[in-house]
C-alpha cells in the first residue's frame, strides 16, 4: 500500500503513512496531546520518568523537542528507578545513559536497595509477595517517582493508549472505581501538594505506533520484556485486547474514548483526595502508613 | 522447513527472525505479510515487519532470499 500522503511505500496500513509522514503524525498528536490537554507550559520544570524502553525514550525525546521548540525556559530531567531485577534492568539503564549522554539530558537514579533495603528479585523470592511481585513492584515505583519529582512543575510517564485501555478493562474487571478515577491523560493538582501533577503525552499512541517510532529513530536496538510480566494480570488482559483489536480494529480508542467521556469526565471532582502523610517515611498516604512502608513492614515481620 | 498451507504458483525460502523467541528459520513460503503473521500465529497488532532492514507493512509481498524479521511491540513490565 502507498502512503497516504505521498507516493512512498506506507510502513503502517491504518494510518497507512510511510516513514516520513508516520513520524511526522506521531510526533504531530503527542503535541496536540500536550496542548489539548495544557500538559506541560513552556517554562515548566519536567521530570520524565523513564525506563530505558520504547515508552519513556520517545516520550523523553519529544518532552524536550516540545520544551526546546517553545523557547520558554522549561527544561527536563529523566528519573529512573532501578527495582534489583537480575538480567533485566541493567540492560535497559546501560541504553537509557547512552541516550542521555546522547541527547544531553540529566539522569537521575533511584533504586529499591538504597530506599526500601531490597530488590524485586529478593520480594519475588519471598512467600508474602511471591506470585504477585507486579502489584508491589508498583507501589514501590510510585514512591520513588513521587520522591523523585518533589520540586519539578510536572512529572511525565511514557503510558501508552494499550496500557491506559488495559487499565481501563482491569478496573471494570475487578470493580476499582476509585483507581478508574485517577486515570486519564492528566492528573488533578493535588491540593495538599503531596503529588506533582502527572501527565502522559502519548495517551492516544498505540503500542505499535510508539514501538515504530522508536525504531524508525533508532531509539532501540534489543527486545527487553520484564521476567515477571508473563505470571501479570495485565499481560492476560492485553493478549485478550490484542485480539480483539486484530478482529475489530478501533476497539482500544474507542474504549479510551468512552472512559473520556464517562468515567474520566471531571473524574477530578469525583475522586477522593489523598491530603494525609505515612508515620514513618512522610510520603503520602492513605491512612498512618503508605503502601511502601507496609509492604516492608510485612518482610521484617 | 515451515511450509505454507495455501496454493502458491511460486514457492519461495526466506530466512524469519522471531524477536520475542529470539529464534531464527528458514522457511518456504508464499503469501503476503498478514499471511505469514497468520501461519506464524503472530498478532498484527502485537509485532512489527521488517524485511531486508526496512520497516513494512503487512500487505507487503516476499521474495526468493529476503529476511524478515517480526519484531515485537511489547516490552517493559
Amino acid at each position: 500500500m502507498r502512503c497516504g500522503a505521498c507516493t512512498n511505500n506506507a510502513v503502517l496500513l491504518n494510518p497507512a503513512y510511510c516513514k516520513s509522514h508516520f513520524v511526522k503524525y506521531f510526533e504531530d498528536k503527542v503535541f496536540d496531546t500536550i496542548k489539548r490537554f495544557r500538559m506541560i507550559t513552556p517554562s515548566d520544570r519536567v521530570c520524565v520518568a523513564v525506563s530505558g524502553g520504547k515508552d519513556s525514550l520517545s516520550v523523553l525525546y519529544l518532552v524536550k523537542k516540545f520544551l526546546d521548540a517553545k523557547k520558554g525556559g522549561g527544561s527536563v530531567v529523566a528519573l529512573a528507578i532501578n527495582e534489583g531485577i537480575e538480567g533485566y534492568r541493567q540492560k535497559t539503564l546501560d541504553d537509557l545513559k547512552l541516550f542521555c549522554s546522547q541527547q544531553k539530558i540529566e539522569l537521575r537514579l533511584l533504586s529499591y536497595k538504597e530506599e526500601f533495603g531490597t530488590t524485586l528479585d529478593y520480594l519475588v523470592q519471598q512467600k508474602k509477595i511471591a506470585g504477585k511481585p507486579c502489584g508491589a513492584c508498583g507501589t514501590f515505583r510510585r514512591s520513588l517517582l513521587n520522591r523523585g519529582s518533589k520540586g519539578f512543575d510536572k512529572l511525565v510517564t511514557g503510558h501508552n493508549m494499550d496500557d491506559e485501555v488495559q487499565a481501563i478493562m482491569m478496573n471494570i474487571f475487578r470493580h476499582h472505581l476509585e483507581l478508574a478515577l485517577r486515570s486519564g491523560p492528566k492528573t488533578p493538582q493535588n491540593p495538599a501538594g503531596l503529588f506533582v501533577q502527572r501527565v502522559k503525552p502519548l495517551y492516544f499512541c498505540s503500542e505499535k505506533e510508539v514501538r515504530l517510532y522508536a525504531h524508525l529513530q533508532g531509539f532501540l536496538t534489543t527486545f527487553t520484556e520484564c521476567p515477571n510480566a508473563a505470571v501479570s494480570f495485565r499481560a492476560s488482559v492485553r493478549d485478550f485486547i490484542n485480539e480483539y483489536e486484530a478482529k475489530c480494529p478501533g476497539t482500544k480508542s474507542m474504549i479510551v474514548q468512552w472512559f473520556l467521556d464517562t468515567i474520566g469526565k471531571d473524574s477530578s471532582k469525583k475522586r477522593s483526595v489523598i491530603s494525609s502523610v505515612c508515620l514513618a517515611c512522610g510520603e503520602p498516604a492513605v491512612g498512618t502508613r503508605c503502601g511502601s512502608c507496609t509492604i516492608v513492614e510485612q518482610l521484617r515481620a | 522447513m515451515y511450509v505454507a498451507r495455501h496454493a502458491c504458483e511460486s514457492v519461495i525460502v526466506m530466512k524469519v527472525f522471531i524477536e520475542r523467541e529470539n529464534a531464527s528459520r528458514v522457511m518456504k513460503f508464499c503469501g503476503s505479510g498478514a499471511e505469514l503473521l497468520l501461519f506464524l500465529k503472530q498478532n498484527p497488532e502485537s509485532v512489527i515487519l521488517v524485511k531486508n532492514g526496512e520497516v513494512v507493512a503487512e500487505d507487503e509481498l516476499f521474495s526468493d532470499g529476503d529476511n524478515v524479521k517480526i519484531l515485537s511491540v511489547v516490552s517493559g513490565g
